[in-house]
């Protein structure tokens, strides 16, 4: 466990930068979902329970942020591709744009700057 | 539908996903088992083997379906009807048997359950008073004409045998609106 709930705080950040992850993965281009979930998965640290990815679609499909399809597949079973929206794109666009403020806003603040100047007060 | 044999390894977490989704709506918990069931096949059929190892390694990247469950919704409705908002129905659907203790009664129980929110609570509770006051200013207006007529005796006349009627069915029908409430899927 660590300290101060930090644990907490970063799954929550995941949870909430996954689903644009997912966007981000589709805005390249349509995939299906067990593709999606094992492209996701094998980033480091982004994915702890891969079955919980599957909601987050469905989700993402409400939202309209997504559509699906169905195609035949030389393999098995039809499957199941999701393709972005056009309100996907625009989501995504916006979260990017804002994610990188963010990000370099918090780097500066963990990084050198911020803590020790910190440390030194 | 496919020809492989399904292990009992996976039959049994397919089970505990549907425990665990147990109150979802039925088309939702069906598309999310489906939607695992599919992904467990997709990659044993990937990983070639099927042997135990295999499925127990796919299973086990696929995380708890108590986790994948609860992503999905399932146990944000709050408790499901428990003893306490079966007894808090109970008591203000009966509460023309013991006027005003009755009501007391189960507007406590109400208060003291999570299973409705506030403003769920507020309507339910405001439901008899404002019977009972709607019934009365009736009752007095029909006095006021009544007595005009010269034609007033003291027996109870159809007006206020509604009014007594409406009060006592209040609790009755603060009960539905709870009871209806419960069933209703939650959104967080």
């Amino acid at each position: 466990m660590e300290p101060g709930g930090t644990s907490n705080a970063l799954s929550q950040l995941r949870r909430g930068a996954l689903e644009y992850c997912v966007l981000a993965l589709l805005e390249q281009k349509e995939r299906y979902g067990f593709e999606l979930v094992r492209s996701l998965s094998s980033v480091d640290g982004l994915v702890t329970s891969e079955g919980t990815i599957y909601p987050l679609l469905t989700r993402l499909r409400k939202e309209e942020l997504v559509t699906t399809f169905w195609e035949e597949s030389a393999s098995g079973p039809p499957r199941r591709y999701y393709r972005l929206t056009d309100t996907g794109a625009e989501a995504l666009a916006v979260f990017a744009d804002q994610w990188a403020r963010f990000r370099d806003a918090v780097d500066a603040l963990l990084t050198s700057g911020g803590r020790h100047d910190h440390d030194a007060a | 539908m496919t020809t492989m044999q399904r292990d009992p390894l996976v039959d049994d977490y397919l089970r505990r996903l549907e425990t665990a989704a147990a109150d979802l709506p039925q088309e939702r918990r069906g598309e999310l088992v489906t939607e695992i069931e599919e992904h467990i096949e997709a990659a044993l059929r990937e990983g070639g083997a099927g042997d135990e190892a295999a499925v127990r390694n796919v299973l086990e990247r696929l995380g708890p379906p108590e986790e994948i469950a609860v992503e999905a919704g399932a146990g944000t409705s709050g408790p499901v009807r428990g003893r306490l908002e079966t007894g808090a129905m109970v008591v203000l659907a009966l509460s023309f048997a013991l006027p005003f203790v009755g009501y007391l009664v189960g507007a406590g129980l109400v208060l003291a359950s999570k299973a409705w929110d506030g403003h769920e609570k507020a309507i339910a509770l405001l439901i008899p008073p404002f019977v009972v006051v709607v019934g009365g200013l009736v009752v007095l207006a029909g006095a006021a004409s009544v007595a005009e007529g010269e034609s007033f005796d003291s027996g109870l006349g159809p007006v206020e045998v509604a009014v007594l009627m409406a009060s006592a069915l209040s609790g009755l029908l603060s009960a539905a609106y709870l009871s209806h409430r419960l069933r209703q899927p939650r959104t967080v």
